[in-house]
């Protein structure tokens, strides 16, 4: 098996999109950048279903919440596991729908280890 | 501490509505002298001037023909402009009835004729000076509300703007670390330019990793400002958060020239949050290595079935004892930030989390002999 485990990464940070994939591919992974979560769920529903789902929250128009829930009502994308990127400390506060969580700024080292934990597992 | 103005303010004004022509020459002579006395015949014509005009005191007599003092009363009172302008009422009945009625429509005061010169002074005076202090008393809410709300923007502002810093942060940092990444798996064949490469990209991550403590330092100002320590117990083990925060300052020591020694007399567990008091650890190492003068430092960890006690002990400049309790507080330094950049947060921080904790935090110190600082920590906590 040659095919490289294909991530999808949602942040309307075009540079951090970019950085992180430029990252992953550097770590041997297919890494599909969406700006928008209206693409993003374009992208989870129709073509081959990424392994992996990298999502940051605060984003204009669809959020990362929403982006979720809209995520968790479609059969194609419900069992795609996402792991949540964001800056915000009171994110723990409260309950999150997602496998697990990033927080920002963190290390090249904290995201390989969490995308592979989850790509290992599929 | 308030500052209470000393310049003169300006004389009171006082509004006399009293229909006797001779009573109204007595107050003008009486009053004048001191204050601004302004005179109106009629109960009408005093309502109309009270309207009008701002006055820091309304004298009027009860019983004038047409509008009298109590009908006076109940219309100042009725509108915005006058409803808490100071007024006395006075009266040449001096039933029960009457006094209660006025009391009743709003007067502060009621005066019965014949009254002596004296104490109408003295009436006057102390309901002026009632009158200014509970100004004075408003503006100072008012000072204080707005230098609240003040805070409150800077906090918000402190807030929003970390929050906003950590993004690029993250480019940053993950563009570093994958360069250094590429220049170490090309070290291989190892040329000066790589090295080179390497160290200046090794610079940069060190810088990275500045920018976003002195970004956690402000975020925890304003959580830290607005009650918002979250703290999360664990059962933790202390020895291994202070050998992982000694690790994490390793490199800083060494460039510093001081060697970090840890001495742990007996094994610590408690609850605490992890984090949290591993940031405690890291400040304290952090000052150490920062004014330790390039000599070693010690750190001593200690407990009984109560507390645990930990020690950062370096033997540098030291920290005059007019300043060791205002290193404290917050943005608070015991040098110049010439000689020691900062954002004089490392040690508040400190305090507000061991004070979460219900622990203490001191620190002892000799100029020239260096400084050790002691938190003890209850192990229920």
């Amino acid at each position: 098996m040659n095919e490289r485990p294909r991530l999808l990464i949602v942040d309307d940070d075009v540079e951090l999109c970019e950085s992180l994939a430029d990252a992953l591919t550097d770590a041997g992974y297919e890494a599909v950048t969406a700006y928008d979560a209206h693409v993003a769920l374009r992208l989870s529903r129709n073509g081959p279903p990424p392994c992996l789902i990298l999502l940051d929250l605060m984003m204009p128009e669809m959020t990362g919440w929403q982006f979720r829930e809209r995520q968790l009502c479609d059969r194609r994308t419900r069992d795609i596991p996402v792991v949540i990127m964001t800056a915000n400390r009171e994110v723990r506060r409260h309950p999150i729908r997602a496998d697990a969580l990033l927080l920002k700024p963190f290390t090249l080292d904290e995201l390989l280890e969490q995308v592979e934990s989850f790509v290992a597992s599929a | 501490m308030w500052c209470v103005s000393t310049e003169q303010e300006p004389a009171a004004r006082i509004l006399v509505v009293e229909d006797d022509p001779e009573a109204r020459a007595t107050f003008d002579l009486l009053l004048g002298t001191r204050w601004t006395v302004t005179l109106a015949e009629r109960g009408d014509q005093g309502r109309d001037q009270a309207l009008g005009s701002a006055f820091d005191l309304v004298i009027a007599n009860v019983q004038m023909p047409g509008l009298s003092g109590i009908e006076l009363a109940r219309q100042l009172r009725a509108e915005r402009t006058t409803q808490d302008v100071p007024l006395i009422l006075m009266s040449r009945t001096a039933g029960q009835r009457e006094t209660i009625a006025g009391l009743e429509a709003g007067a502060d005061d009621f005066l019965v004729k014949p009254f002596s010169g004296r104490e109408l002074l003295v009436r006057v005076q102390t309901r002026l000076e009632l009158t200014s202090m509970r100004r004075r008393n408003a503006q100072q809410e008012e000072a204080l509300a707005s230098l609240q709300r003040t805070l409150h923007v800077r906090d918000e502002f402190l807030s929003a703007a970390s929050h906003e810093l950590r993004t690029p942060i993250t480019t940053l940092s993950l563009q570093t670390e994958s360069l250094l990444a590429s220049a170490e798996s090309t070290n291989g064949h190892s040329s000066p330019v790589n090295e080179r490469l390497h160290r200046r990209l090794a610079a940069i991550r060190r810088q990275v990793v500045r920018l976003n403590q002195l970004v956690d330092q402000l975020l925890d100002v304003s959580q830290f400002v607005e009650g918002r320590l979250d703290l999360r117990p664990e059962e933790i083990d202390l020895q291994s958060l202070i050998v992982e925060a000694i690790e994490l300052m390793r490199d800083s020591a060494v460039s510093a020239g001081s060697p970090v020694r840890f001495r742990m007399r007996n094994e610590v567990v408690g609850h605490w949050d992890r984090l949290r008091l591993g940031q405690v650890v890291t400040n304290l190492l952090s000052n150490a290595i920062k004014f330790g003068c390039g000599r070693p430092i010690e750190v001593e960890l200690d407990a009984d079935s109560s507390v645990a006690r930990l020690e950062v002990k370096d033997s540098g400049e030291g920290i005059p004892t007019q300043e060791q309790e205002r290193i404290f507080e917050r943005f608070e330094r015991a040098t110049s930030v010439r000689r020691h950049p900062g954002l004089g947060l490392g040690l508040w921080i400190c305090k507000q989390i061991v004070d979460a904790c219900h622990g203490t935090i001191s620190v002892e110190s000799e100029p020239g002999q260096g400084a050790t600082f002691s938190v003890q920590l209850p192990r229920a906590s």
